[in-house]
């Protein structure tokens, strides 16, 4: 469409060619869901909107950031309609390194005054070309870096620098002039205009006008354009659209409220007045304003068609970095002398095989073909690093454990040939794509690595990744309740939460497939339907959030990613610096910034290498061994044997309950079975009941069947290894290549074209697989067989690459557990951190394990958890209340001069740091003083007083008055001797003690309540409730549980009943008990804390929670003191009328033969009530199996 | 402790009538309360006699004469007392003591919809 304008005004306009008819009309002030919490518009139906209304080109100026920037390019360009990029950006009042507020008027004009209380006004701005949109970027991106205050700020000097190319306004009416204006300063907003026009250029800088019935947009207007009019500023018609049509204005407001957290029914919140923010129509705006100001319309559709490409900038290229290589190499020729090199140290100088060789040609082949040497160099760079600062690199993740070349170079730690990987599973010549190595490291050292990078390619080069966090389904419902009814709205939104179906992998279904019937769970969500169908009240609720759903909330970083760049990134893609420390952040997501060429690599921190090595160090302090993970055979008998034993908790990836009832029927005895087990055991696989199979098959409980019998000899050196069942990818592959004469590119491509399932895509893939086999001599039975196999196993089958990766420490964490117990269980302990449900799971362990674990002891204990001998030590830094620099410092003591001989010399040698008197009661209430010889109890009541006493001291010495009063160290003696505890103090009574144990390590150390009444429980209950969570036993599943009643609390329900929530506890964990209305009638009487009890519930496991109880009933079981005596009384009953002679002979030879420390009581009872107790005095046994086995040959006589 | 009578059913319970919890339902003073073997679990239960929540409860009303009689069991009157115990906790044994399966999964189903909060 081509016509001519001529309308324009203050000299603008003109001929404008391929935007517009003359009655068209561009919108230039947009804001999208990038305008967090303030713009509701998504690009795609934006531009959609856009181009329905027949506009040919679109704005968007989000508020501060051009984060928005490449989707809503992309976006645009598939509906036909020319994109501009903008932004409204914040102008700092004075520079942007001034960072206090700024008035302008007189204290009575406040509302008229610097926007944000005095913090920023706004301008609007578009890039006019690649060369503007480059410059907005970088002013964006130093907006934020130099000028945060509340929001990234710009200034003049900034905005002089980079005007180029830039096309702006003097903005809304929270922009400079306006606000002066308002203010009633107009040679101000004169002075301002004038400046602006100066920075951008005469052509580049307009006069914004908005007209949404608002005052503030009317007060000045005439002002404006008397200054447009002096000035020469062309005047520029503007919609300030936060969403896309009117009848979104609802949710908008509802946005506004989530924005600002405040109730819809607020007088006095932030709001649009007016439903006018949408995209109006060519045919409004211009009803508006043509002929209330002539040009103001036109003048958009000249700027648009001033708008050239930016393709350029968003265009992807090559961004990857170079390596530094000595002169005279370049990064091929360099990786070529360094993979030889890798190879040589692999093979310790032995000659290299053949097939290693000819796979390294092969591989640096393809990597020179594809352009990738220098990733390589880079990556193996961070490796080598690494390795120099001992920081533990994992020894493989994802298909790059397949390429040798990594090997070589110390990427990866897994021989591919020797385990069968292959290089095509990673890069595969066939297509082209970058290749992704994602690293594993010490999670503690992981900032290492991330500042070594930013050293090593320039902190302007690097950064970490902007992720976009949205507002899911349930966090809409919340929202939506609460603006709605306030604080009480979250006990509705909980109830819609809950009528939902449960989520899947995590995943809710969006509130828009509630009544969506094409939605794939829609039959699921009867429930909620049916609530929402019948209350009013909540399906307004749903109504509001559905409007919210998907919006943008806030920018989040991406946990693992890290961009580095040939270039500085300002000069490439909008950054920013996160306000609480300042960390460089991109502005585009990840697969933006790769579409356009950057490098992405994924740091992660994997808490099992952090274990990995303070094993080591724990198996060098205990022991005096040095030990080499890396050097370690992958075959070790002990290690075997625990893998098959199913003792796995706390075992890299084999920690589950059902993974090790697999593993006990697995019993894995080579490393493939690891391998195996972790691509297995995933809900493909086991939905094809493949886990199984595998392990009946490996011992013998099943045959291998051949997936047909022309196959079994072809497949045999592919599929033998996991006893004919499809396992891995690289499998289904080697298939492919075997038997249809494919190249590995070539079964690659098949294998993701499996993985997909599309009835046109497979059905072109068959013939191409038949003919293959057709060409080896296949008959049609063995290739339908064959193809019917290798279809859903390609969709289960698993990376072996990632598995055998993550295999190895799977073994180097069952290898230690095995052989190193104690040394590893205090770094898995140590690891845990504040995690006390872990720590008791790992505690309970070791107990089973028969490690014994020591309370905290201020003159054994280091910062963490440590082996000693067989047993372990517990980690002062586990101490609540107790720092870090608490421990270095007291530990340091220790070292420099001694144990400390008793509470005195503790409290003189300590630094004053440690002489707190937080620090020292937790300490104390922890246990950690019993090895200086007093009760808890008794330093408890004197730890104040020691305290008081010795930092006065202390701070005397710092001031230097000890140099004039040299004896201070006897005074503090003198003094400390009337603090110590009396001698002869009695401890607090088992409970108390272990109460405040309790409270200052998380969990029962030195005993348990319940210690002794394992017996009781064991034979009240079913489970442990730490098998509830390990069995991971399915929602319903109904249980008997033993345990102690802690936090028991009574509420009540909406209708008044009284029901109660409680937590049972064991010695290996706590549970939620519920216990709804007719169950509290039922057992009301018999809950009380600290009462021991069985009860009998069903599994509550829904939306990943951590598993309930929902009980139906409970029993009281009684534990006396005897009970909870080492060696239990064992008690006999018979009835009085039934002993005979013979029956006393037996019973003692039986006692005889079992000698023990248990004492035996019989329960004589009368036939018509009552009954008498006897102790017996000369025997006391060992209440052995075989022990009981034997009492049932008297059945006289029964067991209590 | 004493027993109740009958066989082949023999159950032992205990009295308390010292140290007694408040009555879970209302709050007040129970006149006792005794722990009898649980019927479908291992271990125990109690069931408490209390004068304003067991009025209407015809199987107490012996047991609440008795306390409204005597104030308290003392050595005259403790035949009494034991043989009306007896009949009450005979009584008690009687009633349902577990939820059942329907009742208690409307109860799951009303708490999973968010009618408890």
């Amino acid at each position: 469409m081509a016509t001519r304008l001529g309308r324009g005004a203050g000299g603008v306009g003109g001929a404008v060619e391929g935007v517009g008819s003359v009655d068209s009309f561009v919108h230039l002030h947009v804001h999208t869901e990038f305008s967090m919490l303030d713009g509701l518009a998504r690009h795609k139906p934006l531009v959609e909107e856009a181009a329905r209304l027949a506009m040919p080109a679109l704005a968007i100026t989000d508020h501060g950031n051009m984060y928005g920037a490449y989707s809503f390019w992309s976006q645009a360009r598939k509906v036909g309609v020319k994109p501009i990029v903008g932004i409204e950006a914040y102008l700092a009042p004075v520079d942007r390194f001034h960072k206090k507020p700024v008035r302008w008027g007189t204290p009575d004009q406040r509302g008229d005054d610097v926007s944000g209380s005095g913090a920023y006004s706004h301008m609007t701005m578009w890039a006019q070309d690649a060369v503007g949109l480059r410059a907005l970027f970088k002013l964006s991106s130093l907006a934020s870096i130099d000028g945060y205050y509340f929001k990234p700020r710009m200034d003049r000097e900034l905005l002089a620098t980079h005007a180029k190319n830039i096309i702006a306004t003097t903005g809304c009416p929270s922009g400079e002039v306006q606000t002066r204006l308002r203010l009633g300063q107009a040679e101000e907003a004169y002075k301002a205009a004038a400046e602006f026009q100066e920075i951008f250029g005469k052509d580049n800088f307009y006069l914004e006008l908005m007209d949404h019935g608002l005052s503030i947009e009317r007060r000045v207007r005439d002002g404006l354009l008397d200054i447009g009019k002096r000035l020469g500023i062309p005047p520029l018609a503007t919609g300030d659209s936060h969403y896309v049509t009117k009848d979104q204005a609802k949710a908008h407001d509802a946005l506004l409220a989530v924005q600002s957290g405040s109730q819809l029914d607020d007088p006095n919140r932030f709001k649009f007045d007016g439903d006018g923010y949408y995209i109006w129509s060519a045919e409004e705006m211009r009803g508006l304003w043509d002929n209330q100001v002539a040009g103001a319309c036109d003048n958009t559709l000249a700027i648009a068609e001033r708008i050239g490409s930016y393709d350029e900038v968003f265009a992807e290229s090559s961004r990857m970095p170079l390596f530094p290589v000595p002169e005279g190499e370049d990064q091929m020729t360099w990786l070529v002398k360094e993979t030889w090199r890798g190879m040589e140290r692999r093979f310790r100088g032995e000659p290299l095989p053949q097939e290693y060789r000819e796979r390294v040609e092969y591989e640096l082949r393809i990597i020179e073909q594809m352009g990738f040497p220098a990733y390589f160099l880079v990556v193996a760079d961070l490796c080598n690093y690494a390795r120099s600062q001992r920081i533990r690199v994992g020894p493989g993740r994802g298909s790059a454990t397949g390429c040798m070349v990594a090997y070589a170079l110390g990427i990866t730690e897994l021989d591919p040939i020797e385990h069968k990987l292959l290089f095509e599973r990673f890069l595969n010549p066939e297509r082209i794509s970058m290749p992704d190595i994602d690293l594993d490291f010490d999670e503690r050292r992981r900032g290492d690595m991330i500042r070594y990078v930013s050293d090593k390619w320039g902190a302007d080069r690097v950064a970490q990744i902007i992720t976009f966090g949205t507002i899911k389904a349930k966090a809409a419902l919340k929202d939506a309740a609460r603006i709605m009814h306030g604080q009480p709205g979250f006990s509705i939104a909980d109830r819609i939460s809950k009528a939902m179906p449960p989520a899947v992998m995590g995943k809710d279904i969006s509130l828009s497939g509630v009544y969506n019937q094409q939605d794939p769970r829609y039959n699921e969500a009867v429930e909620i339907r049916t609530l929402l169908d019948s209350d009013p009240s909540t399906r307004a609720i749903y109504d509001t959030a559905l409007g919210l759903e998907g919006v943008i909330r806030q920018p989040g970083v991406h946990a693992a990613g890290i961009i580095i760049s040939d270039a500085p990134l300002l000069d490439v893609i909008p950054i920013w610096a996160r306000p609480q420390d300042g960390a460089t952040i991109t502005g585009f997501d990840y697969p933006t910034c790769e579409s356009m060429g950057l490098l992405k690599m994924d740091f992660l921190g994997l808490r099992n290498l952090t274990v990995l090595d303070d094993a080591v160090d724990n198996i060098k302090a205990n022991r005096g061994l040095d030990f080499d993970l890396d050097s370690l055979p992958l075959a070790d008998d002990a290690a075997f044997e625990l893998l098959a034993r199913g003792d796995t908790l706390g075992v890299f990836q084999l920690d589950g309950g059902p993974m090790r009832a697999l593993l006990r029927a697995m019993a894995p005895n080579k490393f493939e079975d690891i391998a195996a087990v972790l691509a297995l055991y995933r809900p493909g696989p086991m939905a094809a009941n493949a886990h199984i199979d595998y392990a009946d098959r490996k011992n013998g409980r099943k045959p291998v069947v051949p997936i047909h019998p022309e196959l079994e000899t072809p497949l045999a050196e592919i599929l033998d290894e996991t006893y004919g069942l499809i396992v891995y990818q690289e499998q289904v592959m080697a298939i492919a290549q075997k038997v249809a004469g494919y190249s590995l590119g070539g079964a690659d491509l098949l294998r993701r074209a499996m993985g997909k399932k599309k009835k046109e895509i497979l059905d072109k893939e068959f013939v191409g697989f038949e003919k293959g086999m057709q060409d080896h001599g296949f008959s049609a039975g063995a290739i339908k067989a064959l193809w019917d196999i290798l279809l859903p196993f390609a969709g289960y089958a698993f990376n072996k690459s990632h598995t055998a990766g993550y295999g190895i420490v799977s073994f180097w964490t069952a290898y230690l557990k095995a052989n190193f117990p104690a040394e590893y269980m205090a770094a898995l302990l140590t690891s845990v951190g504040d995690d006390k449900d872990k720590m008791a799971v790992y505690l309970a362990e070791c107990r089973r394990m028969g490690i014994t674990v020591m309370t905290p002891d201020v003159n054994a204990s280091d910062l963490r958890f440590t082996a000693v001998g067989e047993d372990i030590r517990f980690g002062l830094g586990a101490v609540r209340n107790v720092g870090a620099g608490v421990v270095d410092s007291l530990v340091k003591t220790r070292r420099e001069s001694g144990p400390y001989s008793g509470w005195k010399d503790f409290i003189n040698r300590s630094e004053i740091s440690v002489c707190n008197k937080r620090v020292l009661e937790s300490l104390i209430k922890a246990g950690g003083f019993d090895s200086l010889g007093h009760t808890r109890r008794g330093l408890l009541e004197v730890h104040e007083q020691s305290v008081d006493a010795a930092v006065s001291d202390k701070r005397k010495k710092e001031a230097g008055q000890d140099s004039l009063f040299d004896f201070g160290t006897a005074e503090i003696a003198d003094l400390s001797e009337s603090l110590l505890p009396t001698p002869g103090e009695t401890e607090w009574d088992r409970k108390t003690k272990l109460g405040f144990e309790r409270e200052m390590l998380g969990l029962y150390v030195s005993s348990h309540p319940l210690a002794g009444a394992e017996r009781i429980l064991k034979a009240n209950s079913e489970l442990t409730i730490a098998q509830i969570s390990n069995e991971e036993l399915t929602d319903g599943t109904q249980v008997v549980l033993a345990g102690m009643l802690t936090s028991v609390a009574k509420r009540i329900t909406k209708q008044g009943k009284v029901w109660a929530s409680a937590t049972l506890e064991d010695l290996d964990g706590g549970i939620e008990v519920l216990f709804f209305p007719n169950t509290y009638e039922l057992v009301a009487d018999r809950l009380a804390d600290e009462l021991v009890v069985a009860v009998k519930g069903r599994v509550n496991r829904r939306d990943n929670e951590a598993a309930k109880i929902n009980a139906q009933d409970l029993a009281i079981l009684t534990v006396t003191d005897a009970d909870l005596e080492k060696h239990p009384p064992i008690v006999l009953t018979m009835m009085a009328d039934r002993v005979q002679p013979a029956m006393v002979a037996r019973l003692q030879e039986i006692f005889k033969m079992h000698p023990g420390d248990h004492e035996i009581r019989i329960k004589l009872m009368r036939p018509h009530g009552g009954g008498t107790l006897l102790r017996i005095t000369n025997y006391s046994v060992n209440p052995t199996t075989a022990f009981w086995s034997e009492m049932k040959t008297e059945p006289a006589v029964t067991r209590e | 402790m004493t027993d109740l009578p009958g066989e082949p059913a023999r159950v032992t319970f205990a009295v308390d009538v010292q140290n007694l919890r408040p009555c879970h339902r209302c709050g007040g003073d129970p006149y006792l309360a005794v722990t009898i073997p649980h019927a479908t679990m291992s271990g125990n239960r109690t069931i408490p006699l209390c004068p304003r929540c067991d009025a209407a409860d015809s199987v107490s009303h012996g047991l609440l004469a008795f306390f409204a009689v005597h104030s308290a069991v003392a050595e005259s009157n403790t035949n009494v007392f034991q043989e009306l115990a007896r009949q009450w906790v005979a009584a008690k044994l009687q009633q349902p003591g577990t939820v059942t399966d329907d009742t208690f999964q409307t109860e799951v189903d009303a708490w999973r919809a968010g009618e408890f909060d």
